[in-house]
């Protein structure tokens, strides 16, 4: 029996009623025929499956599908081309960009994602500056590079509780 | 010409300068006004979206703020950075609950977003503002001869309805600007397809597969070299070039260069390759810039 989580189905009817216009999908399959990840992995990576679901409300059954592969998730690599050619405009990357969302939270997710949250939330940057580069910037002419304002980058994300989101993943 | 913030995104500002250096000559020499920003991360569209989009959207709209206190827009020099101020200065103009609950974060640091900042990709800047005739009245050593495959990049032009301008799979701001430099742009089959970096931190093996497609079809169409526009394209397309042996055909070594549009403009220009920092380059491409006299 799939079960139907209602609050998941509305926040993803709420994406797709996204403010410019109302978005439904008739199940066409064309997200999957321009879909870079698709052409290389066949059924494996499935876009429109990930619409069907979400609409559904069937986040359970979507849920134990990532966890046994997170490809089906993860696999995406936002070209955002689904986008652009859905005949219905659905924004098939901003639910699966939720999708992911929900996948960091219970922690099914490539390290790389939280341990980046992490940088960011130490240096204000996801790439922090570094002593080497600094000196090649100098010898480049253009100078150290400008200070990042992490403390105001802190203070946003303990507010918005990201900190205790990515460091529960780090330390699990 | 107003003054722009510049936004050069911390992989060109802390991993790959030479990209900043080759850009700022080429805005020196357009008579392009710009000056350092207080930003930090963008914040990655393709990295802590993924984890928390309403803390993407905050660490965001804390960007857009600087630029709406400075009254000055903000010039983007990576397509990931602007697509990700772009789209959260969109999500908040037309999603009065985020823009709420984004704003009662920011009060947290005494900001308020308020939706007055002009967001700007540089190509359109350099296409749009400074303009075409502008760009070859400061060519001095025509690259007559290279023959460039485009890369522009997905988050350059999608979403089509939010970043405004080009049609996105008919790009030709990119291509006019590689043309005025005096090179000759190939087509080739894929010059839409994703360079793969957004799923290398998931799956690097399929990253691999799709910069193989695209060398293996630039190659063909007898290009010497990509042309882009985003650091992070830049950074698959040149450095990852190395974790390709193991798709290689027998005999097949990829070695194939990748330069960023701004670095074609300075060598036009005038700039050696040496003064710009194509040394720091993986993948130096002294036989594409041997054919033009580099």
């Amino acid at each position: 029996m799939v079960k139907v989580d209602l609050n998941f189905k509305r926040a993803v009817l709420d994406k797709l009623v996204d403010g410019d216009k109302i978005s439904y999908c008739f199940q066409c399959g064309k997200c999957n025929d321009v879909c870079p990840i698709s052409a290389r992995w066949g059924s494996r990576y499935n876009p429109r499956d990930i619409v069907l679901f979400s609409a559904l409300g069937y986040k359970e059954a979507l849920v134990n599908a990532v966890v046994k592969d997170p490809f089906i998730l993860w696999g995406c690599t936002t070209c955002e081309t689904c986008d652009e050619k859905c005949p219905a405009e659905i924004p098939i990357t901003d639910i699966i960009s939720m999708l992911k969302n929900l996948a960091v939270s219970l922690g099914v997710t490539p390290d790389f994602y939280p341990s980046s949250a992490l940088q960011i939330m130490e240096h204000g940057m996801a790439i922090p500056v570094q002593a080497a580069v600094e000196k090649r910037r100098e010898k480049l002419g253009i100078g150290v590079a400008p200070e990042i304002p992490v403390s105001e980058v802190q203070k946003i994300m303990q507010a918005t509780g990201i900190e205790k989101l990515v460091k529960k993943e780090e330390t699990a | 010409m107003i003054e722009y913030l510049l936004f050069p995104g911390c992989f060109i500002q802390n991993r790959i300068p030479f990209i900043e250096a080759s850009a700022k000559f080429v805005f020196e020499q357009l008579g392009i006004q710009q000056s350092a920003g207080k930003f930090g991360c963008c914040p990655n569209p393709v990295g802590l979206r993924f984890v928390d989009e309403k803390t993407w959207a905050a660490l965001g709209a804390r960007n857009i703020v600087e630029a709406e206190m400075e009254g000055k827009p903000i010039m983007s020099l990576c397509n990931g950075c602007y697509q990700s101020l772009s789209v959260v200065d969109h999500d908040l103009k037309h999603n009065s609950k985020l823009k709420d609950e984004v704003n009662g974060i920011l009060a947290e640091i005494g900001k308020e977003y308020r939706g007055t900042a002009r967001i700007e990709h540089f190509v359109r800047v350099l296409h749009d503002e400074a303009g075409l005739e502008l760009i070859k009245s400061k060519i001095t050593r025509p690259l007559t001869g290279l023959k460039v495959a485009l890369h522009p990049g997905c988050h350059y032009a999608r979403p089509s309805h939010i970043l405004h301008g080009e049609d996105p799979f008919n790009l030709t701001y990119l291509r006019d600007l590689v043309e005025a430099t005096g090179a000759t742009v190939v087509d080739y089959p894929q010059e839409n397809l994703c360079c793969g970096n957004g799923v290398r931190n998931s799956d690097p093996y399929t990253a691999n597969t799709m910069l193989k497609a695209k060398i293996d079809g630039a190659l063909s169409a007898g290009a010497d070299c990509f042309a882009v526009n985003c650091p992070a394209c830049f950074q698959q397309m040149d450095a990852e070039q190395r974790n390709l042996k193991e798709l290689a055909e027998e005999g097949q070594e990829y070695k194939f260069p990748t330069f960023y549009i701004t670095e074609l403009l300075a060598m036009a220009m005038g700039k050696s390759p040496k003064e710009i920092g194509v040394n720091f380059h993986r993948n130096k491409g002294k036989e594409a810039l041997g054919k033009v006299g580099l």
